[in-house]
Formats: structure tokens, C-alpha cells, sequence
């Protein structure tokens, strides 16, 4: 999944790319394994066999665990803070910018 | 007029958003995703370490089809909002799922167990499939050679050799009648050896 060129290996064997666009993929393929053999991959019949009941289910599972994790807001804490809160000379430097704040009203 | 169901329609640019829809708790978007491309994935997983390991293990195939899966709604649906509709929705992640098996594979091949084998198994009856094959030094002047004859020549060479692929397999992909592949893999094959001074 990391040359930039994924999609074009579809729309190429999908036959949707212009002229122009085709020679400049197949160019690239000359260099590109990757994509190279992709196509290679794309301009073959792939024989159908059904997913195993169990290998889709545990694929769904993890799909949800993983999309939890990432909707899950991380937990709230003290670490998170500013040092301001933590540290007495913080403190100092907090009640020194809200009295040079009020003063200036 | 786009192919494939709605959901497709989340990829690529001015359509709609990805995070309400597919979360699996309304409406189950994503396990009707998997339940429809499932398969055209496990296809292609098991397709790809055949044809290039010449078996495919279900671990393998399992590895693949749920990483390609996972990787698509990861860090919410980037990789599917990479989607275009340049192509259908089936090809797309055919061509995703090779791209992950092959990755796959170089991985494990690092480990040092796996070999390569042609990605066309009706090719191997081919005859004359001997150039990249003689002695060490000859390889690699061949291998440097490679690098200086025209992209088009280059590509047919390495879909032949490097591939396995047959005059079919090439000619499907290189869009050119069948019988136009043997000529031009001679003169193909004519620049290398000049490239390469091999007489």
C-alpha cells in the first residue's frame, strides 16, 4: 500500500484511464514491481471461493474493536494539565498574570 | 452514474462524510462492507500467495484479508476516503489487496522461508525462459542492461521472465494483438543483449 499509484493499477485494467495516462502507467510499471505485478495480478481471473464463516466473523470483530478504540475519547488526566497547577512557582507565575490582568482593567 | 452501493460513495472528494455512517452501531455499515467486498479480498489474498508462494496457507490468507480490511477503516477511513471512483469499487480493492499481499509476502520473505514463483502457472510451459538464468556475472550485466533499453521493452521482458506471465497474459495487459508479443519480446530481448555485450 505505498505506491501512490494504487488506484491507477484499477483504472487501468478497468480500462478507464486515457491514452496519455495508460503510456505514463505502463512507463512507471516498467520500474514499479510493485505496481507491475499488481496489474499483473488485475488481468487474471481470480477464482471465487467463499469466505470462511468463522475468518469473517473474527474480521468483524476486530473491525469493532478497532473502530472503539479509535472513537473511544482518552481518559482525563491530571497529567494533562498545565504545570502551572503542579508547581508552587507556577502557581507564583499564575497569581502574577492575574493581578498584572486585573490591573490593567 | 457510479457503480457499486452507497457506502461506496464515501471515498474520494464531495461526498459524504465517513464518521456517522459506518459505525458499526448504526447500521452496521461496515460489516455490510465486509459481507459484499469481503469476498473480492479473500479472493485476491488467496489469489496473490498462490500464484507468488504456489500455496496459500490460511493463516496467510487470514493475515491478509483482515489486514486490508482493518486498514481501510483505520484512522477513521483514510484509506477509503483515497478512493476515487476512477475505477469500480470491486477493482479498487482487488488491486489494494494484492498490493498488501505482495507487501505481506516481501515481509515474510525477509524472514528467509518463502520463495517466489511465476505469477502465471500456464506459462511455465512456455519455452526459452533462460535469460535471466546463466551465470552470476551475466545476471547482473543483464540486470544493469535492463535499466538503459526503452520502458516499454523493460516492461515486456519483466512480464515475461520475472512474471511468468504468457503471450496472452502480456498482450491482455499491454492492450496489443497476442501475436504482436512474440516479435516484440525478440527485439526486446535483440536491445538487451546489446545492452548487456552478451553475443
Amino acid at each position: 500500500m505505498n505506491c501512490p499509484r494504487s488506484e491507477q493499477a484499477a483504472a487501468y485494467a478497468d480500462g478507464r484511464l486515457d491514452a496519455a495516462d495508460s503510456a505514463r502507467y505502463l512507463e512507471h510499471c516498467a520500474d514499479c514491481d510493485e505496481c507491475r505485478r499488481t496489474l499483473a495480478i488485475l488481468h487474471q481471473s481470480l477464482p471465487e471461493s467463499a469466505v470462511p464463516p468463522a475468518m469473517e466473523a473474527r474480521a468483524i470483530s476486530a473491525l469493532r474493536r478497532s473502530l472503539d478504540r479509535e472513537r473511544t475519547p482518552r481518559p482525563f488526566r491530571r497529567t494533562n494539565l498545565p504545570r502551572a497547577h503542579k508547581s508552587p512557582a507556577g502557581l507564583l507565575i499564575a497569581a502574577a498574570l492575574l493581578v498584572a490582568s486585573s490591573g490593567s482593567c | 452514474m457510479r457503480s457499486g452501493p452507497p457506502y461506496c460513495s464515501l471515498g474520494g472528494h464531495g461526498r459524504t462524510a465517513v464518521g456517522g455512517p459506518l459505525h458499526p452501531r448504526r447500521g452496521g455499515a461496515w460489516e455490510l462492507l465486509i459481507r459484499e467486498f469481503g469476498p473480492a479480498v479473500h479472493d485476491a489474498a488467496r489469489f496473490t500467495l498462490r500464484r507468488v508462494l504456489g500455496s496459500a496457507h490460511d493463516e496467510d490468507v487470514e493475515n491478509v484479508y483482515q489486514g486490508v480490511l482493518l486498514g481501510l477503516c483505520d484512522k477513521d477511513a483514510h484509506r477509503l476516503k483515497l478512493f476515487q471512483s476512477r475505477s469500480s469499487f470491486k477493482t479498487w480493492v482487488t488491486s489494494v489487496t494484492a498490493r498488501f499481499a505482495l507487501n505481506y509476502i516481501r515481509t515474510e520473505k525477509r524472514k528467509g522461508s518463502l520463495k517466489y514463483l511465476a505469477l502465471d502457472a500456464s506459462a511455465t510451459d512456455l519455452p526459452d525462459r533462460d535469460l535471466f538464468t546463466g551465470e552470476v556475472e551475466d545476471r547482473e550485466r543483464v540486470h544493469r542492461a535492463l535499466e538503459k533499453i526503452p520502458p516499454r521493452e523493460k516492461l515486456i521482458l519483466k512480464l515475461f521472465y520475472f512474471d511468468g506471465l504468457s503471450y496472452k497474459a502480456v498482450a491482455e495487459i499491454l492492450r496489443i494483438p497476442v501475436n504482436s508479443v512474440s516479435p516484440l519480446l525478440i527485439r526486446a530481448k535483440e536491445s538487451l543483449r546489446k545492452h548487456a555485450e552478451i553475443p
